[in-house]
């Protein structure tokens, strides 16, 4: 039994899977975008593209295909220039690049493209305002990823963007706002760029440092080596097997330096000194301070009190002695003071220590000649400040317009130096940090550095040379329609129009054959040659399947109109729906029952043929005719009961209706099958016992009609959590089938969606309970 | 009925005489399926002549509001609707279009389920488990739900024209498509089971001893002994057609352009508690006489080619 339980779930599980991939194709894959609906017709592009995202349905459909578009110039040869573009549609076939855009079909990728080069530009543009740094390989790294950080926040690239494109705005203002978000993108650059900086900076010391160690561990191990070889020879063994020997003994003994010498403790422990020292010495000032200060507020107010004393002439104080008594106080009180410091002191002190063991004990002993150099660039950019600020002071009651005009132009210089000040700070940070770190740990390594720093040099000189060559590719021209520009060393120019474009495979297509694209001296040849390079399955979580199937399982995806979830808007309405269904069906069938078994005892007879014509004609008259009628006649005995849920009574006359439109049907039907098992032998078994007719038909019959019964029961569940479509629509009854049908006209894709899965689900389970029951029914019936 | 079933089991079956032959006999004593065949080929002479009547004049664009809802008499025998045209006239336009629409999509969706039904059924293993688990999981979706589904995706489509711009998903084709892809299920289901017991009959083993092809068994051996089915479900299938056409027309998901009976019971929803019954009374009659006729001939058709079905 449970083996068969477990085997039907099973099955159950693969239909359930099987119902959410039809209804992900009808609603995601054949139906089209469904923002056109919700979406005013003045939305923008990028309100429409939001409008999708935040509903994920702008995702790949169903796997994120990566790829990846290639220019290869033909004039230099070898240089690409490479676009990578994380998904957002699939790829149809490799061979003919064709590429259906499956999230926005309104924007064709070449527009994409001219997009994208616009932000490269203006990224290039405000990268080239910022200082040069020192031309090494650190460098032109932290400067690259610097333009990989500031890349990154797109958010303040589309905020200036859609200032631009603000009519709403004066210029004035607009060019004031564009100024600020350019400001705020750059803070947030120079901060994470900083970030980057001590983080490379790091890594190349603990490189540097590694490497060392390793050398000091090489040179031991040779001297080692060349002892026991000594050794063994002396010893009258030969060559080889000296050698043998000798080796063994240089790995040991490079291995053993080694962790010897990558023991961090011995850093931690001159970085501790160092620390303790410090901190002694600014603890002891800190003291000293302190103990002036209450030792001055005390001797104030000794003498105040003192003075008021000798106003007021109270008898204790008049005397010299009593003058001594305070004086003794006092120093007592500050003796305890210098006491109660000390202890906190030594409190700290200890504090710090264990933190520096700990962190110490990480191996993170950078993080203290970090702190140094932070000190120092602090420093620095104090006293620049304060220079700044003497030379150069921030206007502040600016009234009228020419004052405010300067105002600004002032603070702007000031933002302008601030910066240069500020990055002035990360270089001096850089080099300080890079002393220190050279005088505590690379004692032997400075030659090492030297090397490293020179090959850094010719690295950053090649690197530039390329970046200098990568703007060749794309230059901005001022165009209306979005189109791509090249530029070549060879000083040809190529205009690319991408109106018209829409896929991948158009725009290849249409550089690839462009008229201009042909070199002067040798036109046979081609300028460039655009190419998909690469191409890869992505992330299965980032699509809309996925999403579709969360929303399946949880019922949380959100209506687009109601803003609510499926769950919420479910809950509601379902019980107005089981309210209208459950008595229906429930009366139905015994209604359906007791006259099925009626007809079928009264089978041959006038009575059978009259009810048998009847339900046929009950059956093809159409189910809209039942309910329209019912409800005029309604209308015209009690007009406030046909429609709507105000009154309770209201819900009688669609139960009514969906019972009398069904009885056709099910008399005839439960008819047949009684009929089929009158002719049994057990009931003739019954009757030759001497069974009356109604005992046999409702005792034996009965019972063994059951599964078909059953079955044809399970048939109408779905429509128990539904309710009944179209009585729900025609007499207002807010129930899920009204609902359904209402999402039809306003386009709401994941009602139907979740209706359509809710009424499977139900459907499945009712299909397995009925497998059960066929068990409990019948039996013969085993389960297997 | 009973008679009936007595005559033609008393009578002993001429030699040569074929199943089809004996079958066509048999229903041309059946006064019942004659009638309603008779009732079908009216009807669908009705759906033939009604459009020529026109000549050049568009349906949609025949409005006379001196006439608006005129009651039935001399000029409108059932009265006109509200933009003054004839309800009867209407009423034969629909029930070309729901001919049309139910032919289409039995023609369809019959061959459909015969391939796909014979390849699950004689191949077996995992093209029919594979099939078995498709339709499965269609029927899950109860039928209405299913095709107000089906039509909903087709109305929210991009681009609706399919097959190189032949079929607009969005007109009659995608109806027609809808309402396949629903009924494809039943003779699908009936066939796959005909054919599994087929595929152990004593001639196919023979042939598929002789070393007759697979593909060549199916066409010779298996699918004339499944004619008779595809031609019973092919008039069955017509009940359920026209009614869920008339159920998605109700609902505005049907043909868009085209009067239908479905559309005249919407426009009727509040008619009737004003006093208008005619168009109503006019679509619902329509229908329920062909859907009656449609199956009462559908009944005979399957007593008379496969006696062996009768008491079922």
């Amino acid at each position: 039994m449970a083996k068969y339980i477990l085997k039907r779930l099973i099955q159950s599980f693969f239909t359930v899977f099987g119902v959410m991939i039809i209804t992900f194709l009808l609603f995601n894959i054949v139906a089209g975008d469904p923002s056109g609906a919700y979406m005013s017709p003045k939305a923008t592009r990028q309100d429409r593209l939001d409008w999708l995202k935040n509903r994920n349905i702008d995702l790949p459909s169903v796997l994120n295909r990566h790829t990846r578009l290639q220019f290869i110039d033909q004039t230099t040869g070898s240089e690409e220039y490479k676009i990578e573009d994380g998904g957002g549609y699939t790829l149809n076939s490799a061979a003919d690049f064709q590429v259906i855009y499956q999230n926005d079909q309104t924007l064709p990728p070449g527009e994409r493209l001219a997009k994208r080069s616009i932000q490269t530009k203006r990224l290039a543009d405000w990268c080239s305002t910022m200082p040069a740094g020192r031309d090494t390989k650190l460098d032109r790294f932290l400067k690259n990823s610097r333009e990989k950080v500031l890349f990154r926040s797109k958010k303040y690239l589309e905020k200036i963007k859609n200032l631009e494109t603000n009519p709403g705005l004066v210029k004035a203002q607009q060019e004031e706002a564009i100024e600020q978000a350019t400001k705020e993108a750059r803070k947030e650059g120079t901060q994470k760029y900083k970030l980057k900086k001590l983080r490379h900076a790091k890594s190349a010391i603990a490189w540097v440092d590694n490497n060392n160690l390793k050398k000091k561990a090489a040179v031991h191990a040779e001297k080692i080596f060349e002892k026991v070889l000594a050794e063994q020879k002396k010893a009258g063994k030969t060559e080889a097997e000296a050698r043998k020997i000798a080796n063994v003994s240089k790995t040991d003994a490079f291995l053993d330096m080694q962790s010897k010498l990558t023991d961090k403790n011995q850093y931690a422990q001159i970085a501790i000194k160092d620390k303790a020292k410090a901190d002694e010495k600014a603890a002891e000032k800190a003291r000293e301070a302190a103990a002036v200060k209450a030792g001055l507020a005390a001797w104030k107010k000794a003498v105040a009190g003192v003075k008021q004393a000798g106003k007021r002439t109270p008898p204790e104080l008049k005397s010299e002695e009593s003058a001594y008594k305070c004086k003794a106080y006092i120093t007592a009180h500050n003796a305890k003071l210098k006491e109660l410091t000390e202890a906190a002191d030594k409190a700290k002190k200890e504090a710090e220590a264990k933190q520096n063991a700990e962190m110490l004990a990480k191996g993170d002993q950078i993080d203290i000649a970090r702190e140094k150099a932070r000190e120092i660039a602090e420093q620095y950019t104090k006293a620049q400040t304060a220079k700044l600020n003497a030379e150069m002071p921030a206007i502040v009651n600016a009234t009228t317009a020419e004052q405010i005009k300067k105002a600004r132009e002032v603070e702007a210089k000031r933002e302008d130096r601030l910066e240069a000040i500020e990055d002035e700070a990360d270089e001096l940070y850089v080099a300080k940090y890079y002393e220190i770190v050279k005088t505590v740990k690379l004692k032997d390594g400075k030659k090492l550095l030297a090397k490293l720093e020179a090959d850094a040099k010719a690295e950053g000189e090649k690197e530039a040379n390329k970046a200098r060559e990568d703007k060749i590719l794309f230059f901005k021209e001022k165009r209306d329609e979005p189109g791509l520009a090249f530029q070549f060393q060879n000083g040809q120019k190529m205009y690319v129009s991408c109106v018209g474009v829409s896929n991948w495979g158009q725009l290849i297509d249409k550089i690839n054959n462009h008229p201009a694209n042909r070199q002067k001296k040798n036109p046979e040849k081609k300028l460039i040659v655009a190419q998909i390079s690469k191409w890869q399955a992505g992330n299965l979580k980032y699509s809309q399947l996925y999403y579709h199937m969360k929303n399946c399982i949880t019922f949380e995806g959100k209506s687009f109109q109601f803003s609510k979830t499926l769950q919420q808007i479910i809950s509601e309405r379902a019980k107005y729906s089981l309210s209208l269904t459950v008595p229906s069906l429930a009366v139905g069938w015994f209604v359906a029952l007791g006259l099925s078994c009626i007809v079928a005892y009264y089978r041959g007879t006038w009575i059978d043929h009259t009810a048998i014509f009847i339900c046929v004609i009950g059956m093809c008259i159409p189910f809209l005719a039942y309910m329209i009628v019912g409800q005029s006649m309604m209308f015209k005995i009690a007009p406030e009961m046909a429609y709507g849920v105000h009154n309770p009574a209201n819900v009688y006359i669609p139960i009514g209706i969906a019972m009398i439109a069904g009885l056709g049907r099910s008399v005839r039907f439960y008819r047949t099958v009684i009929l089929n098992e009158v002719n049994q032998d057990y009931v003739r078994t019954a009757r030759a016992k001497g069974v009356a007719l109604p005992g046999i038909l409702f005792k034996h019959v009965l019972k063994n009609c059951m599964l078909p019964v059953i079955t044809s029961v399970v048939m109408t569940i779905p429509f128990l959590i539904m309710g009944n479509l179209l009585l729900e629509k025609f007499f207002g009854i807010p129930g899920l089938g009204d609902l359904m049908l209402g999402s039809i006209s306003s386009r709401d894709v994941p009602i139907i969606t979740a209706m359509t899965f809710l009424t499977a689900v139900v459907y499945v389970v009712g299909l397995l309970v009925t497998d059960i029951l066929y068990a409990v029914f019948d039996p013969r019936i085993r389960l297997r | 009925m009973s008679n009936e079933t007595n005559t033609i089991s008393a009578e002993t079956p001429q030699v040569g005489r074929s199943l089809w032959a004996d079958a066509c006999r048999r229903l041309w004593k059946d006064k019942a399926a004659m009638l309603c065949l008779l009732v079908i080929l009216i009807y669908i002479g009705i759906a033939a002549i009604t459009p020529l009547t026109f000549g050049d004049d568009n349906w949609n664009t025949l409005h006379d509001y001196d006439n608006s809802n005129a009651v039935p008499g001399q000029s409108y025998w059932l009265g006109a609707d509200i933009f003054g045209r004839s309800v009867i006239t209407k009423t034969f336009l629909g029930a070309r279009t729901s001919l049309e629409v139910s032919f289409w999509a039995n023609m369809t969706a019959i061959p459909l389920g015969m391939l796909i039904g014979v390849c699950a059924g004689y191949y077996g293993g995992r093209i029919d488990a594979f099939i078995v688990w498709v339709f499965t999981t269609m029927t899950c979706i109860p039928s209405l739900i299913r095709l107000i589904a089906i039509k909903f995706a087709f109305r929210e489509l991009d681009d609706p024209h399919i097959l190189w711009g032949l079929v607009n998903l969005q007109g009659l084709g995608g109806l027609v498509i809808a309402l396949s892809i629903t009924s494809w299920i039943g003779t699908c289901r009936l066939v796959r089971a005909e054919t599994m017991r087929l595929r152990e009959a004593d001639y196919v083993m023979a042939s598929k001893c002789c070393g007759r092809g697979s593909f060549s068994i199916l066409i010779r051996h298996i699918m004339p002994n499944l004619m008779h089915l595809a031609i019973i479900n092919f008039s069955l299938g017509f009940v359920g057609v026209i009614t869920a056409e008339v159920m998605l027309s109700y609902l505005g998901l049907g043909v868009q352009d085209a009067p239908s009976w479905g559309k005249m019971i919407n426009n009727a929803n509040m008619d009737l508690v004003v006093g208008r019954w005619w168009e109503l009374a006019a679509a619902t009659g329509a229908m329920f006489f062909i859907v009656l006729a449609w199956s009462i001939f559908g009944d005979r058709l399957r007593d008379a080619l496969d006696p062996k079905l009768k008491n079922v």
